[in-house]
C-alpha cells in the first residue's frame, strides 16, 4: 500500500477523513483516521488514549483491597467482570481458596454481567446500523439487571462487591426470587431481538460477508472470546481453564465458521441464552450451601466478621490493620483471566511482599481486539466501519485504562 | 489437563538451549530467556508441536528498580489447542543514560498482537523495540515527556509539557496521523 502523499490529496485520488474522538458510532472516544478512495477505506489508523486514566500507575499506590475500586471503572458496561478477574489474580498470588457459596454467587453475578454487556452491545450495535428499536428493548431489560446489582452490591454500577477471598456480604433473600424471575423471562426477550434482526434483509445485507478475518490472522492478533468463536475456534476460558467452579456447571459454547459480523452476532445471542441458564444453575447451588459463608477465613488476608470486631481485641487490631494498611501479600506474581463478555480479561499482578502491588498489568480484551480493526475494514465501504466497530464490542475504558 | 511439571518439561525441551531458569509459580510455568534470543524462543514455542503456543495473551514490562537488571519484559503465551499457558520473561538492563532507552527485538511479526502491546510498553515504560514497524506512543499524546510507569516518575504527575510550550506550538507538534 503506497504511503499517502500530498499529491494524492491535491489530485483528488485519496481523501483523509477523521472519524474523530467525538462520534456517536465509535462507542466512546476513539479516533479513526481513514484514508478513502471514494467510498472505500484504503487505510485505517486508530488513535487511542483519549480515556487513559493511568489505572496501572494508580494501582501501584493503593493496597490490594483499595485497588478493587479502580477496575469496574475500566469496562464500565460489565463492572463485576473486572473485579472478578483481579480478585482471582490476587487469590492465586496469595493462595486463597474461596468458599463454595462465594464462588456460586460470583458465577451468578458473572453471567448477569455478561448479559448486561451483551444487551448494551446489541442495542448500540443495532442502533449504529439503523435498527433503533432494539436499543430501547435491550436497555429496558438491562434495567432489571441493574436492579439485581443494586440489590446485591448497593449500587447500580461500580458495586465493589467481589472482594479478595470471596464477596463482600451475602446476597439478600429477595435476590433468588428476582434473579429467577428475570432468568426465566430473558429468553423471550432474546427471541424478540432475534425476530427483529436475524431474518431482517437490511440486517443481513449490512452484516454478512463484512469484517471477515481468517482464522490464522485472528489467532495471531490475539483475539479471544466471541470473535474467535465466530471464526471456528472452540475456545472458552470457562471450559479451557475453569475458574470459580465452572467445571461443575453445564453449558454450551457457541461456535460459527463464517467469521463475519453476522456470525459474531449469532455467537453472542446464543451466549445470552446460555448465560440465563447458568444463572438458574448458580441460584440452585447457592440454595444448597450454608448462608453466610461468603468470605475466606483468615487472620491476615481477609477482613474479620463485623460482628466479632468489637467483641475481641485481636479482631479489633486485625480490623484496624486490614482497613488502614492492608495485608502484606507474599512475594511473587500471578496471572488470572476470565472469559469476559468481550474476550479474555486478565490481570497480571506482581508483588514485592508489601501491602501494595509492585505492578498490575491489565490485559484488556478491547485493547487487543481493536488492533484488528484495520484488518477488518480495509477494502470495505465507509459505512461498514460503524458496523465493524460494533461487532468487535469495544469499551474505551478498557482500551485506554 | 496435564500436570504443570509435565508442561514445564515440554517447554524446556522445546526451548532447548535457549531456556534459562524454568520454574512453577502460583499455577504458572515461568521461563527465563536471554533478551537477545527472545525471537527464536517465541518462534520455537509457537511452532513446537508439543507446545503450539499460537496466542500471545499479553506482553508487558515490569520495573524492579533498584534491582539490577532493572526491567523484566514478560510475554504470556496461550495455546488454543492444549489450553496451556507459559510466561516467558527476559531480564533487561537499563542503559544508565537518560536519553538512551534499553532495547530488545520486536516480536510483532511473529505475533501480530505484539504490535500494540510493544507500543504501549514503549510509551509507558520506555523500552525500545528494534525493528518495530511503527513505534510511537499509543496511550499518551506524542509530545509527552517521560515514561510514567517507571518507578522514578512521580505518582502525582509532573508537568506534561516541556517548559515554554504554548497551545499554538503544541497543536503544530501533533502532525503524525500515522498514515
Amino acid at each position: 500500500m503506497s504511503k499517502f502523499t500530498v499529491e494524492d490529496q491535491v489530485v483528488g485520488k485519496r481523501m483523509v477523513l477523521n472519524m474523530g474522538p467525538q462520534h456517536p458510532s465509535t462507542h466512546g472516544v476513539l479516533r479513526l483516521v481513514l484514508e478513502l478512495d471514494g467510498e472505500r477505506v484504503v487505510k485505517c489508523v486508530p488513535h487511542i488514549g483519549y480515556l487513559h486514566t493511568g489505572i496501572e500507575k494508580l494501582s501501584e499506590e493503593h493496597n490490594y483491597t483499595q485497588n478493587i475500586t479502580h477496575y469496574p471503572r475500566m469496562d464500565y458496561l460489565s463492572p463485576m467482570n473486572n473485579e472478578l478477574a483481579y480478585c482471582l489474580a490476587v487469590e492465586k498470588l496469595i493462595g486463597l481458596e474461596v468458599p463454595a457459596r462465594a464462588s456460586y454467587i460470583r458465577v451468578a453475578m458473572h453471567e448477569i454481567t455478561r448479559c448486561m454487556s451483551h444487551l448494551f452491545w446489541i442495542g448500540s450495535h443495532a442502533m449504529d446500523i439503523g435498527a433503533a428499536t432494539v436499543f430501547l428493548y435491550a436497555v429496558q431489560e438491562r434495567e432489571m439487571l441493574l436492579d439485581l446489582y443494586e440489590m446485591v452490591g448497593g449500587q447500580r454500577m461500580m458495586t465493589n462487591y467481589i472482594r479478595i477471598g470471596g464477596v463482600r456480604e451475602d446476597v439478600p433473600e429477595e435476590f433468588d426470587e428476582h434473579a429467577r424471575k428475570w432468568a426465566l423471562g430473558f429468553p423471550k426477550l432474546v427471541d424478540m431481538i432475534q425476530g427483529l434482526l436475524t431474518k431482517n434483509p437490511i440486517w443481513t445485507n449490512r452484516t454478512q460477508g463484512i469484517g471477515y478475518i481468517d482464522r490464522e490472522t485472528c489467532v495471531s492478533y490475539g483475539l479471544m472470546g466471541p470473535l474467535l468463536r465466530a471464526v471456528g475456534v472452540s475456545q472458552d476460558l470457562r471450559k479451557d481453564i475453569p475458574y470459580c467452579r465452572y467445571e461443575e456447571f453445564d453449558f454450551e459454547v457457541p461456535m460459527r465458521e463464517e467469521g463475519d459480523i453476522f456470525a459474531r452476532y449469532e455467537v453472542r445471542l446464543i451466549e445470552m441464552y446460555e448465560a440465563a441458564k447458568l444463572v438458574l444453575q448458580a441460584l440452585d447451588r447457592i440454595k444448597e450451601t450454608a448462608p453466610g459463608d461468603t468470605m475466606w477465613e483468615s487472620d491476615h488476608f481477609a477482613p474479620p466478621k463485623h460482628s466479632e470486631v468489637y467483641a475481641d481485641i485481636e479482631r479489633n487490631i486485625h480490623h484496624f490493620k486490614y482497613w488502614t494498611e492492608g495485608f502484606k501479600s507474599p512475594r511473587g506474581e500471578a496471572y488470572a483471566s476470565v472469559e469476559s463478555s468481550k474476550g479474555e480479561l486478565g490481570f497480571y499482578v506482581v508483588s514485592d511482599g508489601g501491602p501494595k502491588p509492585l505492578r498490575v498489568k491489565i490485559r484488556g480484551p478491547s485493547f487487543v481486539n481493536l488492533a484488528a480493526l484495520p484488518a477488518m475494514i480495509e477494502g470495505h465501504l465507509i459505512a461498514d466501519v460503524a458496523a465493524a466497530i460494533g461487532s468487535i464490542d469495544i469499551v474505551l475504558g478498557e482500551v485506554d485504562r | 489437563m496435564t500436570d504443570l511439571h509435565d508442561h514445564m518439561a515440554l517447554v524446556k525441551s522445546t526451548l532447548g538451549n535457549l531456556a534459562g531458569e524454568l520454574l512453577i509459580e502460583n499455577g504458572a510455568v515461568l521461563a527465563y530467556v536471554e533478551p537477545a534470543s527472545i525471537r527464536d524462543a517465541l518462534e520455537r514455542l509457537q511452532e513446537g508441536s508439543d507446545t503450539l503456543m499460537d496466542v500471545m495473551s499479553f506482553m508487558t514490562a515490569v520495573d524492579y528498580q533498584p534491582r539490577e537488571p532493572r526491567f523484566e519484559v514478560v510475554y504470556e503465551l496461550f495455546s488454543t489447542a492444549t489450553h496451556q499457558r507459559v510466561r516467558v520473561k527476559c531480564r533487561l538492563e537499563d542503559t544508565g543514560r537518560e536519553d538512551v532507552l534499553p532495547e530488545i527485538d520486536t516480536v510483532s511479526d511473529i505475533f501480530l498482537t505484539a504490535n500494540w502491546h510493544e507500543r504501549e510498553c514503549f510509551d509507558l515504560m520506555g523500552i525500545h523495540f528494534r525493528g518495530h514497524p511503527d513505534l510511537r506512543r499509543i496511550l499518551l499524546p506524542e509530545q509527552w515527556d517521560g515514561h510514567p510507569l517507571r518507578k522514578e516518575y512521580p505518582y502525582d504527575g509532573k508537568r506534561a509539557w516541556k517548559p515554554g510550550t504554548t497551545v499554538v506550538t503544541s497543536a503544530r507538534m501533533e502532525g503524525d496521523l500515522g498514515l
